[in-house]
């Protein structure tokens, strides 16, 4: 990676808005970010496009520990708390299967995020997806995704899970480094050792799709820990592998920590960045297929490839051996195929969970109590979100679709009526003159390395005016969203500009 | 990107959030309560740029330095500075008794644990300082400015206290901050985002700073503006960073 190419980091200076060669910090996932106050009705006011395939995200905002410095939303698990909140997700479940929009479509795949969802018990987790089993149509390749730590599964759970054909399991294992995970304060949660164990077990039940998460700028970090975490994950039954940046939050015990000295620094923007450079040459190396530039999957299976699994090349001059997955091609990457690379629709439930439905994006009650009297009445808890018309559908699918690396002309040609690059030329010409997108008659795409290190200011470029310079409605706090609730309610506002 | 978007998109800047006026909160500190949740703020949320105030006045501290803090709130400043230079003293004064009230609070726990420093808080109204002239060597205040109804006649008095080849420095919240970093502080800084907010609104920017000094006089003091921050002094400083330059996160720690 040229000189250029590695400046700063992520949070060096607090900003959300970057312009080139500036590096972005913010972790583009949502699209478009100027959310207004929104109901259903006025989601449904018009019948839009139909879609062919949805997916679901449900939000379980629960944790057995609370992990120190952990940014997001979430409760302790409280016993009449979650079976009040159970009762209230079943309720949105109802709602959503009785609106035509959502009767009548096949749910491809779906993702049960959180907090840790696991932390619900065996036979909660049954009740749960038996329900929505019975209330939705699920496709039979459908493939679904729950997050979990190495200490919220067991073997019960773990068949309960299957029997309702959850495929994939996304696990938080950070680092099998037991100092770090110390340092993270997560040492109560989990160690080295009960990870790999928790993993093993999982392996041997029989799951297809074991992801775990691992950390880049844990305090005491060093580029030979993190190579050893690599390996490790190279010998275990992981199929796939996502990597987070970890933030020392201003006031957190972690910053305190680091202060008195108590906990070693954390790497530095250099390190960090060398050691993404490490992660990506040696997997891609071992022949992993990249999904995003901070998600791989293992080497080709011949199954895969037998079942019409697809790849492209990662380098297009060829220098390099290096493929990236075309998600669509493939059933076990389909949710991110769904709401990055397809944009479709995905139905939100629970508090706090972001969607996407007739051409809204759209935002549930963050509020965990007012999100259950909410259902509870029967009224879907829809409170926030923005219409996409046209445009910035167009815009969408190149914000989050080159989150994937790649767009393929003829695929948004036929969804959009029109060429992603004609479309955008003036655009895709600048960021090719910069050497962050390469175009040819197939597809536009992400280069490699330098591409992939800017992947959010490319994506940011192709936020509408309307979006321009607004930070992502993120879910991690929904602090700005609290307060523009706030202000339709006559309750104090924050001094925001109305359109 | 056509020229006309180019233009459309800079006309947009500064729209996410309504700060073009300037809306004046006075003090809005009235219960010793609520000056403890101001102060738990300061430990928590707005520990970076305290942290980073001590790094721009603490060259000016000591030693044998005689300090003073305008608006000392709940006196964590001055102790932590204090602290750091155990051979200058440092004089905290307020305006609102509720936050001499947790001051006081703050300097016995303080000495409980023997934290160290010559610290000492009193009452005063800061546009008339009940100071012969040239008595400190620092004059200092921190995130108090947007409070102050008529720093037309504080600004001078501050120069009037300060000793010839001292230093005077004023760090508040600029009105005029970069959007994205403002919008950062509200979703990952956590505390109380209207309290910030209303701050925000009530401060002043780089240009109304600017405006103000040249009125009374002190042309030659410097405003400049620093993350989310704006700084005054008396002598042009090197005040850190600007957006994407490296800046606090790395320097904080080193
Ligand atoms: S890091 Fe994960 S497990 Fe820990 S508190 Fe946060 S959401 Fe829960």
């Amino acid at each position: 990676m040229t000189q250029e190419a590695i400046t700063r980091n992520f949070l060096d200076t607090p900003s959300f808005w970057r312009d080139y060669p500036e590096r972005d910090i913010e972790f583009v996932r949502w699209y478009p970010c100027d959310v207004k106050p929104l109901s259903a009705d006025q989601i449904y006011a018009t019948r839009e496009k139909f879609p062919k395939t949805t997916s679901f995200y449900v939000h379980i905002p629960f944790c057995n520990q609370v992990c120190t410095s952990c940014p997001y939303n979430k409760f302790s698990t409280r016993n009449t708390l979650t079976q009040r909140y159970i009762q209230a997700l079943k309720r949105e479940i109802d709602l959503y299967s009785q609106l035509p929009h959502v009767r009548d479509t096949v749910f491809t795949s779906g993702y049960f995020g959180g907090g840790t969802p696991t932390t619900l018990r065996a036979e909660e987790l049954d009740d749960l997806l038996g329900y929505m089993k019975q209330r939705l149509n699920f496709s039979p390749d459908c493939s679904v995704t729950i997050e979990s730590t190495p200490v919220d599964v067991d073997q019960q759970k773990l068949d309960v899970l299957l029997k309702h054909g959850v495929n994939r399991m996304s696990l938080g294992v950070q680092t099998f480094h037991d100092p770090l995970l110390r340092y993270l304060g997560r040492a109560r949660a989990h160690t080295g050792e009960s990870a790999t164990r928790t993993i093993e077990l999982i392996d041997r039940s029989g799951l297809e799709n074991l992801c775990i998460d691992y950390m880049i700028g844990i305090p005491g970090q060093t580029p030979e820990l993190w190579a050893q975490d690599i390996r490790t994950l190279m010998d275990l039954p992981v199929t796939s592998f996502s990597v987070y940046n970890y933030a020392v939050m201003p006031g957190s015990e972690v910053f305190f920590a680091l202060q008195s000295g108590a906990t070693p620094p954390c790497p530095s923007t250099r390190e960090a960045d060398e050691m993404y450079q490490y992660l990506h040459t040696t997997l891609m190396d071992a022949g992993y297929l990249a999904l995003t530039y901070n998600d791989f999957i293992e080497p080709m299976r011949p199954e895969w490839e037998a079942a019409g699994v697809k790849t492209y090349p990662v380098v297009k001059d060829g220098s390099k051996p290096y493929r990236g997955l075309e998600t669509d091609t493939f059933y076990l990457t389909d949710h991110l195929s769904q709401i990055w690379g397809r944009c479709g629709d995905m139905v939100a439930i629970g508090s706090g969970a972001y969607g996407y439905l007739n051409n809204h994006m759209y935002l549930n009650e963050p509020d965990i109590e007012s999100y259950i009297s909410r259902c509870n009445e029967g009224r879907l808890p829809v409170v926030m979100g923005a219409y996409t018309d046209e445009h910035e559908q167009r815009c969408r699918s190149l914000v989050l679709g080159l989150k994937l690396l790649r767009v393929k002309r003829s695929v948004y040609r036929e969804r959009h009526g029109v060429d992603p690059y004609e479309y955008f030329k003036d655009k895709v010409d600048d960021l090719v003159a910069k050497g962050l997108l390469e175009v040819d008659a197939d597809a536009i795409q992400v280069t490699y390395p330098k591409g992939w290190y800017y992947i959010d200011n490319i994506s940011k470029s192709f936020y509408s005016d309307a979006n321009y310079r607004l930070p992502q409605p993120t879910s991690a706090s929904t602090e700005i969203l609290k307060w523009q609730i706030d202000r339709t309610d006559g309750r104090k506002g924050l001094p925001l500009v109305q359109f | 990107m056509s020229s006309s978007e180019t233009t459309a998109r800079r006309s947009r800047r500064g729209r996410i959030f309504d700060l073009a006026e300037r809306a004046p909160q006075g003090d809005p500190f009235e219960t010793a309560e609520e000056c403890r949740a101001y102060d738990r703020s300061v430990r928590t949320s707005m520990i970076i740029p305290m942290q980073h105030m001590m790094k721009l006045i603490g060259p000016d501290c000591g030693p044998d330095k005689d300090v003073l803090e305008i608006g000392c709130a709940s006196g964590l400043l001055s102790l932590r500075l204090a602290a750091q230079h155990r051979d200058s003293t440092f004089t905290g004064l307020d305006s609102n008794d509720a936050f001499l009230e947790v001051a006081r609070e703050n300097t016995i726990f303080a000495n409980l644990v023997s934290y160290g420093g010559d610290f000492a808080c009193d009452w005063a109204r800061y546009s008339r300082l009940p100071y012969p002239d040239d008595s400190f060597d620092v004059v200092f205040s921190f995130c108090a400015i947007n409070r102050w109804d008529k720093p037309a006649r504080i600004l001078p008095e501050l120069a009037r206290v300060c000793r010839p080849g001292g230093a005077v420095l004023l760090y508040d919240l600029a009105r005029d901050a970069d959007e994205g970093m403002v919008s950062f502080v509200l979703q990952y800084a956590g505390g109380d985002a209207n309290a910030f907010m209303t701050s925000l609104r009530a401060s002043y920017s780089t240009e109304e700073m600017r405006e103000l000094l040249d009125q009374v006089g002190l042309n030659d003091w410097s405003v400049t503006k620093e993350g989310i921050n704006l700084v005054v002094s008396s002598r042009a400083r090197d005040t850190g960073y600007t957006v994407g330059e490296p800046g606090i996160y790395e320097r904080i720690f080193d």
